[in-house]
């Protein structure tokens, strides 16, 4: 228990005194998983409402799949796009092993699935009569689009966070591709992981405890995106 | 009902009635228009009969600027939108719902009251050996522990972490015993009375790698002069960073060679053993590494062993057993039972014949 509080303190004084390093592995791991989520947001959202919206043959294997890859390992994530960047592998002269870039798209890689699918569920909960007023109003396919965006608004922020949380916290990949180098891709759960490891366990709570003031704000944001309409 | 809560905001806006712009909509799906049709018209009268029989596609609607406005309320349905997202086989019904989550944490719950991968019975307890990852990766304890387990009837559970977390998990009294490599930080931890005993048990040495080409040219040169020589020239050297007995030998060697500036190819990693060994052969990059591990990773890396061994590159291991006073829990007998057991001349023995490729690993400090 004693550890806890410990940590508590520790996170206090890490905050206020201003520890360079820690802090900008905070601003690191802001804004890696910030672009990593924007750009699955940008992927994931159209492939859930077009799973959401149209009848195809097969369309309910691709659902099924996307919401299995909600629960992909990031270690899988991880060793897929080691193996990609490698020296060895595909990507391997564009350098991006060990870079932030290379944490982007594994995180990449893991918000898409989460964006998709659970978008996917909040268009298809809306009642199918928005679909049929809008168009009654005479929206084209995009308007028609954007209104199930803004009507499934709190599902979709819903997604966003998720997506987010996962990144934010995300340790495999940022560890296997990453490679926790310090002043360069060391993220805050990476950092977490190494002060317990090192025994300093208070500091990994510290670095917990901000992790988590981090996802509080973010979480604030999001909502205050995704807040109903009072005038409506 | 629904229908007038959903159109209550929307009669002033049909075609008709505002005047608006007409404009052809493209398909959606052509059921979908005509029963959406049929209500507007049962409700208002203001589509007429041969509107309702055009083909879907090319019906004439307005279009209204502020299509989101009026029906925002009712679609904001937030646990609809979670139940949604479950798998459908869930979510289907109540009962279904209640019955799957069941089945799938009951499941759980009995596959983990029930499964245990050690055969052991187990009666005589359980004893926690921390030890540093090298040592676990080496495989040399699978190799001597189960003769332990057996003879004294006891499970072994071996928590591997760096030399660091080792030791503060003895100083914790979360473990019994402590095998790790870090004379100093050993005997201060006996010293200060978390231990009760210290013993030798084996040693084994590190190797500094690098490129084949070696920039620096430090090949058959001292730890130390390497070391300073890839500082001075500025190579790519990759660090654990974490508190290691490997990142303690290496800061000690800096200590001892000149002091450590850092530069910018130098770079920390924080991880173990042998994911800082992949990350130095993926930058070709100089690395100080344990021999185990080179070993065990010797046909997957291009890095060669270059520096000279010396005695700063002698890895003592030492074991140490946690002093019975700090917590119930801690098993004294059967720790000091371990003691003898690793410093016994069969286990050191077999210690010796341990080998990884034909090269053995481990050198025994016991056997005369």
């Amino acid at each position: 228990m004693e550890m806890i509080w410990e940590g508590f303190a520790e996170a206090c004084r890490i905050v206020f005194s201003g520890d360079a390093l820690v802090l900008r592995a905070c601003w690191r791991t802001l804004w890696i998983s910030s672009l990593a989520v924007a750009a699955a947001t940008v992927l994931g959202l159209p492939l859930g409402s077009w799973l959401a919206r149209t009848e195809f043959r097969g369309r309910s294997i691709i659902v099924l799949v996307v919401r299995a890859g909600m629960a992909m390992p990031t270690v899988f994530v991880g060793g897929v796009a080691y193996a990609l960047f490698s020296r060895r592998g595909p990507f391997g002269p564009l350098d991006l092993l060990y870079t932030p870039w290379a944490i982007i798209i594994g995180e990449l890689l893991l918000a898409v699935p989460i964006v998709a699918a659970i978008s996917q569920g909040a268009i298809k909960a809306l009642d199918p009569r928005v679909s049929e007023t809008a168009m009654t109003l005479g929206a084209g396919r995009f308007r028609r689009w954007t209104t199930y965006i803004s009507e499934a608004r709190i599902g979709i922020c819903l997604a966003v966070l998720t997506a987010f949380a996962r990144c934010l916290t995300e340790l495999g990949i940022a560890m296997m591709v990453g490679g926790n180098i310090k002043g360069r891709t060391r993220t805050l759960a990476t950092a977490t992981a190494l002060e317990t490891s090192k025994g300093e366990f208070s500091r990994g709570i510290a670095m917990g405890v901000i992790l988590l003031l981090i996802a509080l704000s973010v979480t604030v944001l999001i909502a205050w995106f995704g807040r109903e309409n009072k005038d409506a | 009902m629904f229908i007038r809560k959903y159109f209550h905001g929307l009669w002033p806006c049909l075609p008709h009635q505002a005047g608006l712009k007409s404009r052809t909509l493209r398909r959606d799906s052509t059921q979908d228009v005509l029963r959406m049709k049929m209500i507007v018209s049962k409700r208002s009268g203001c589509l007429r009969g041969n509107e309702i029989n055009r083909p879907a596609g090319r019906c004439r609607l307005a279009h209204v600027s502020t299509v989101n406005n009026p029906f925002s309320q009712a679609a904001l349905r937030l646990p609809q939108a979670l139940k949604n997202a479950l798998p459908s086989a869930v979510s289907c019904g109540t009962y279904r719902h209640v019955l799957a989550c069941l089945i799938i944490f009951g499941s759980g719950f009995l596959y983990g009251c029930g499964a245990s991968d050690m055969p052991l019975t187990a009666s005589g307890g359980v004893l926690r050996l921390a030890t540093t990852t090298s040592t676990h990766d080496s495989g040399l304890l699978d190799e001597i522990i189960p003769e332990f387990e057996h003879k004294h009837n006891v499970r072994v559970d071996i928590v591997a972490a760096g030399t660091g977390r080792a030791l503060k998990l003895g100083e914790a009294g979360d473990v019994d015993v402590v095998l790790v490599h870090a004379r100093e930080e050993e005997e201060a931890f006996l010293a200060s009375g978390h231990a009760t005993r210290r013993e030798d048990v084996m040693f084994n040495t590190f190797e500094i790698l690098g490129p084949p080409d070696d920039p620096a040219q430090i090949r058959n040169l001292f730890a130390g002069e390497s070391l300073q020589k890839i500082a001075r020239q500025k190579e790519k050297f990759i660090s654990r960073g974490d508190d290691s007995g490997t990142h303690k030998r290496e800061q000690k060697i800096w200590q001892t060679s000149g002091g450590f500036t850092l530069w910018s190819e130098y770079l920390e990693t924080g991880q173990g053993m042998a994911s800082t060994l992949m990350m130095a052969h993926e930058k070709q990059a100089y690395v100080l590494v344990d021999r185990g591990t080179y070993l065990r990773f010797q046909r997957k890396i291009e890095l060669v062993p270059l520096a000279a061994t010396d005695d700063s590159l002698r890895n003592p291991y030492g074991v140490l057993n946690v002093n019975p006073a700090k917590s119930s829990a801690i098993k004294a007998e059967l720790s000091q039972k371990m003691c003898d057991f690793l410093i016994s001349p069969i286990t050191q023995q077999r210690i010796k014949q341990f080998s990884i490729n034909g090269e053995s690993l481990f050198f025994p400090l016991h056997l005369d």
